[in-house]
């Protein structure tokens, strides 16, 4: 984009690079075509080890590449047919893992947020034989996220919710007694709040679209996004929620421009801000820095008729479908997320703060009853809507998220811009289902 | 790149030439040539050549979550892009921004040139400090501009220079009106690009011969101003063109700058690349996060075929490569 490489310079790579295609094809025999799959070709039936590769995106929490890395081992070393090797992927995760399942480089399993095109391409193996009798220990939402014509293409991870941080020492000098519980009190509380070197609210640096707000001010009206297969968020009360965001971020109260982004508590630690919309993984951190100074509440309703709302979402566990180990696959996977409670409890509540998955497990864990973090476990049962799902898509996540910057932004008419939105997420949907690959 | 082996047969032999068994020597020399350079010409064509013409089968295709295709859809993804809106958009913006990057570096690095080639002693110093920017990659200076230099926080750089004039701070890159973001855009890149033109810039004032400027001042011409507007300008009109068409053809295929200092914030935005996004992330988005291979391929087609015209009236308007007169 941005080189100016001489000629010698291309060439020297272009032999370089040949060299180390060449030798790739011969390593694998120069059979694989473009369909061709991951994992070193080897075979169990010869006595061999079968080697597969696990992806994870990068967790931010200190300790978690460990850990999964320690799992892995943990596995490697109970058997001596399947040797797991894990790759902590760095970067646009989303995007590497989408090349590398079409290129055929995939890894054999891996995490993800529930994404249905994957499953509707074909690209993710069933898994409803792994479960067994625990099936009924995880939350029923997250097996829907990931349940397509009665079958399960995915084991659920962890979750995690997003909460409004606010600093109750800040609040109490500002004359608020309790924090924000609808949209105009937010927009009051938040004008307090704001002084000389501190703003009342933080949600992003970008105002409005991040923090999964575009989502998030569609549930504050009352209102759904898709609803059993239909897009349902053509009304009314979404285009009023929308205007009142309009009204929220046009005061001179939202922190923007920080040196971090709402996922890291930094700005509210560092006192910048009053309030932060932010997740449940930050809540050690916020913990270890304020003490008790601080409490959560759920994003405020649109109004009476509103409702107190949250996000809650978080990684599954899917087996690529073309992995030619597969059965090497789902037995780590069966393994891992479902058999191994031990490992499970220690990933979703010893690195930052997570929700498990599994109701046997949020009952052995006391720190998940008490304090804020009951309170996130609260907030998905009472306020929470599942991020994702089988019908979701990036394009309607563009789309919500345009029609509400549209609005925020560029002053747009709200009731049009909703409309707009929900023409593209209807024809996602219909994309989606058409575009099925399953047999 | 001449062919040696076989150029030197035709001309050493052109009437006979396919009657004469190739010698020993032409023979070899053939297979020097071809082990120089196919390894190269190999490289482009797995890199270069199948990449663009899997691209355009892409671009007719409907090639969702799949990049071997099998069902063709005629000009649907070319109708597809251009009717959508933000594509749109992103075509104006781009054609902004080049409006208004590449004069800047037009200015600012034949400025600098001028200057360092003025300067008595120590040009190579000077030199060396203007070029270094362009060492330093796109990501790490956008870090630097969207989280030192022109953050929100009254203690950014921008803000306290501001303060010093008792100006309230101003969120430079989140702030949709005014544009601000469009001085943090336009600033790191002319930061990163103007040492690199400025070299090039003064190879071609150093390629003007003296005595020309001898024989101007013989001939009247009084000062130093002069001298720039009817000696040097003119004769580094090919210079300025080249530049020109570099500069051009980097601000269409604009890409990290935008990405980084207005990218995503996570949990499902655009972050402020919804208030300015370049041509390049709508196709990157389309076709990575979105896995519209198809649409991304003919998006990526059009922006080509924007970028050949603009070069072709470049070089007509200012006639590239002509002879000087």
């Amino acid at each position: 984009m941005t080189h100016h490489p001489t000629r010698r310079l291309v060439a020297a790579a272009a032999l370089a690079t040949t060299v180390a295609m060449l030798a790739a094809c011969s390593a694998n025999g120069g059979t694989n075509g473009p369909t061709a799959t991951s994992g070193t070709a080897s075979t169990a039936a010869n006595g061999k080890t079968v080697e597969i590769t696990q992806w994870y995106h990068d967790y931010g929490e200190a300790g978690t590449k460990e850990a999964v890395q320690r799992y892995a081992e943990e596995f490697n070393k109970s058997q001596s047919a399947i040797k797991v090797n894990v790759v902590w992927v760095s970067g646009d995760y989303d995007s590497k893992l989408n090349a590398a399942l079409l290129a055929g480089q995939g890894p054999d399993v891996f995490e993800t947020t529930p994404i249905g095109e994957r499953i509707f391409a074909g690209q993710v193996a069933q898994l409803d034989d792994l479960f067994g009798a625990a099936l009924s220990d995880f939350n029923p939402n997250n097996i829907q996220a990931v349940t397509v014509g009665g079958h399960i293409y995915g084991v659920p991870q962890s979750d995690g919710d997003g909460l409004l941080y606010y600093r109750k020492s800040m609040l109490s000098q500002a004359g608020i007694a309790t924090p924000p519980t609808t949209m105009d009190e937010l927009i009051a509380d938040a004008k307090a709040l704001t002084t000389a070197d501190r703003k009342g609210l933080f949600i992003g640096n970008d105002g409005c679209t991040s923090g999964n707000m575009p989502e998030i001010a569609v549930w504050m009206s009352g209102s759904e996004i898709i609803k059993d297969g239909k897009v349902v968020f053509d009304n009314d009360r979404t285009a009023q929620a929308f205007d009142k965001m309009r009204k929220l971020c046009s005061t001179d109260s939202l922190l923007l421009g920080a040196p971090s982004d709402w996922y890291d508590p930094s700005a509210f630690v560092d006192g910048l801000t009053a309030m932060q919309w932010a997740g449940q993984w930050s809540l050690p951190q916020i913990q270890s820095a304020v003490g008790d100074d601080f409490g959560v509440v759920p994003w405020p309703a649109l109004d009476a008729q509103g409702k107190q709302t949250t996000w809650y979402g978080g990684w599954y566990s899917q087996v690529n479908a073309a992995s030619k180990n597969l059965d090497a696959a789902k037995a780590f996977v069966k393994w891992l997320w479902i058999d191994n409670t031990a490992d499970q409890t220690d990933w979703s509540t010893k690195y930052g703060s997570a929700a498990p998955v599994r109701a046997s497990i949020t009952k052995a864990t006391p720190e998940l009853t008490q304090g804020a973090a009951a309170d996130f476990m609260k907030a998905i049962t009472e306020n929470g809507h599942l991020l994702g799902g089988v019908y979701w898509s990036s394009a309607m996540q563009t789309a919500i998220g345009t029609a509400l910057t549209n609005v925020v932004r560029n002053g747009a008419n709200a009731s049009t811009e909703v409309a707009t939105a929900a023409a593209t997420a209807t024809s996602e949907v219909q994309r989606i289902e058409s575009g099925s690959k399953l047999k | 790149m001449t062919v040696v082996g076989r150029s030197e047969t035709a001309e050493l032999l052109p009437t006979v030439r396919g009657t004469v068994p190739p010698t020993r020597r032409h023979r070899l020399s053939g297979w020097v040539f071809w082990s120089f350079v196919g390894p190269m010409a190999l490289g482009l064509t797995v890199f270069v050549v199948v990449p663009i013409v899997w691209g355009l089968v892409l671009s007719f295709a409907d090639a969702q979550t799949t990049i071997t295709p099998t069902r063709f859809v005629g000009w649907a993804n070319y109708a597809a892009v251009l009717g959508d809106p933000q594509f749109r958009r992103s075509l104006v913006l781009i054609a902004v921004f080049a409006l208004i990057i590449v004069p800047l570096t037009l200015a600012f690095s034949l400025l600098l040139a001028l200057l360092v080639n003025a300067v008595p002693w120590g040009r190579g110093i000077f030199r060396t400090i203007f070029f270094v920017p362009t060492a330093c990659s796109y990501v790490v200076a956008s870090a630097v501009w969207r989280m030192s230099l022109f953050n929100g926080l009254a203690g950014g750089f921008a803000n306290t220079v501001l303060h010093w004039f008792g100006h309230a701070p101003i969120a430079w890159i989140g702030t949709a009106t005014p544009p601000w973001y469009w001085l943090v855009l336009v600033t790191v890149r002319l930061w990163l690009q103007t040492g690199f033109y400025m070299i090039i810039f003064t190879a071609g004032l150093q390629e003007i011969p003296g005595e020309i400027y001898e024989a101007a001042r013989i001939d009247g011409v009084r000062n130093k101003v002069q001298e720039l507007w009817h000696i040097t300008l003119p004769l580094l009109r090919n210079t300025t063109v080249s530049v020109m068409l570099l500069c051009l053809i980097g601000a269409f295929q604009a890409f990290d700058e935008f990405y980084n200092i207005l990218g995503s914030a996570g949990g499902g935005g655009q972050g402020n690349l919804s208030l300015a996004m370049p041509p390049l992330v709508y196709l990157y988005n389309a076709a990575f996060t979105g896995q519209n291979y198809g649409l991304g391929s003919a998006g990526a087609f059009v922006l080509t075929a924007i970028i050949i015209v603009f070069t072709l009236v470049q070089g007509r308007v200012f006639g590239v490569g002509r002879e000087k007169h």
